[in-house]
């Protein structure tokens, strides 16, 4: 029998205005320290593959309660489109010490949604393949400048 | 947190202790691998009967849901609910680590006789961070 006792370290950066969040996600109502920096407790889960055969990218998600934390982390990067998040997973001991098995992700973010209950971030890996619109520009006023609001685009 | 559980000695107590956040992942090989997603304990149960009462202990039991209910709060349990109960066990269901106490579901009621009532009452306990 194999078991598996996982910490997920999410640690994220707004864009503008820089402001820095970090939470794990295994030890219940504490605060943990990580690569000498302090981790508080948010009950969130992640899921999404990080990377194909073919290098385009999929999205991650990161699921969080809807609670004031959580919005004000979408709040401060403008619905998660200018942030940057480090997710580190690590094994833990029967003991639940780290070990040494870990592995990194940095992700930008590319936006947000949300229900009555829940919040989640969306992001994805934040180099792409190369292709013909190399870099992939997620579409946004900056590069569109001030759109309508019934958003009937004629493009010419 | 809400005000405390009404000082009344159950007739009888049922108690459950809380589990680990754990999911089962069997492979068809029958090789099972689980994975554990805290390193709290949560969903502790625990049944409280009061028999035979008189209907104002029903009416103050009732009148705590409804306080609790709408405040969407957890509370303490009292001494008295563990009347009878050896200390080191009492310490273990009425004050878990991390862990506060919430109606299950409504108290069920059952009319025995003139002004006297059976109060059934489900509580939970679950961790709040």
């Amino acid at each position: 029998m194999s078991n598996l006792r996982l910490v997920q370290f999410f640690d994220y950066v707004t864009g503008s205005n820089p402001t820095r969040y970090r939470y794990q996600n295994y030890f219940v109502g504490q605060n943990k320290t990580y690569n000498s920096n302090s981790y508080a407790f948010a009950p969130f889960q992640s899921s999404g593959s990080l990377s194909t055969l073919t290098g385009d990218n999929e999205t991650v998600t990161v699921l969080f309660p809807a609670t004031e934390y959580a919005i004000r982390l979408v709040d401060a990067s403008g619905g998660n489109r200018q942030s940057e998040l480090t997710l580190t997973t690590l094994w833990l001991t029967a003991e639940n010490e780290y070990s040494s098995l870990q592995f990194t992700e940095t992700l930008i973010g590319i936006g947000s949604s949300f229900d009555d209950t829940t919040l989640e971030l969306r992001f994805r890996t934040a180099m792409d393949s190369v292709g013909a619109n190399f870099p992939t520009r997620t579409f946004n006023r900056d590069n569109a400048g001030i759109l309508p609001i019934n958003a009937e685009l004629s493009l010419r | 947190m809400a005000r405390t559980f009404p000082s009344y000695v159950p007739s009888s107590r049922s108690f459950t202790p809380g589990e680990y956040p754990v999911r089962t992942y069997r492979s068809q090989s029958g090789v099972v691998s689980k994975r554990i997603y805290g390193n709290k304990p949560t969903n502790y149960d625990l049944q409280l009967t009061f028999s035979n009462v008189d209907d104002s202990v029903a009416n103050d039991i009732v009148a705590h849901y409804e306080d609790t209910a709408k405040q969407l709060e957890g509370f303490n349990l009292p001494n008295e609910v563990f009347g009878g109960m050896g200390n080191g066990l009492q310490n273990k269901i009425q004050a878990p680590s991390n862990i506060s106490w919430s109606y299950a579901s409504p108290p069920q009621i059952k009319s025995v006789f003139i002004d006297v009532s059976t109060v059934e009452v489900s509580l939970i306990g679950e961790i709040n961070v």
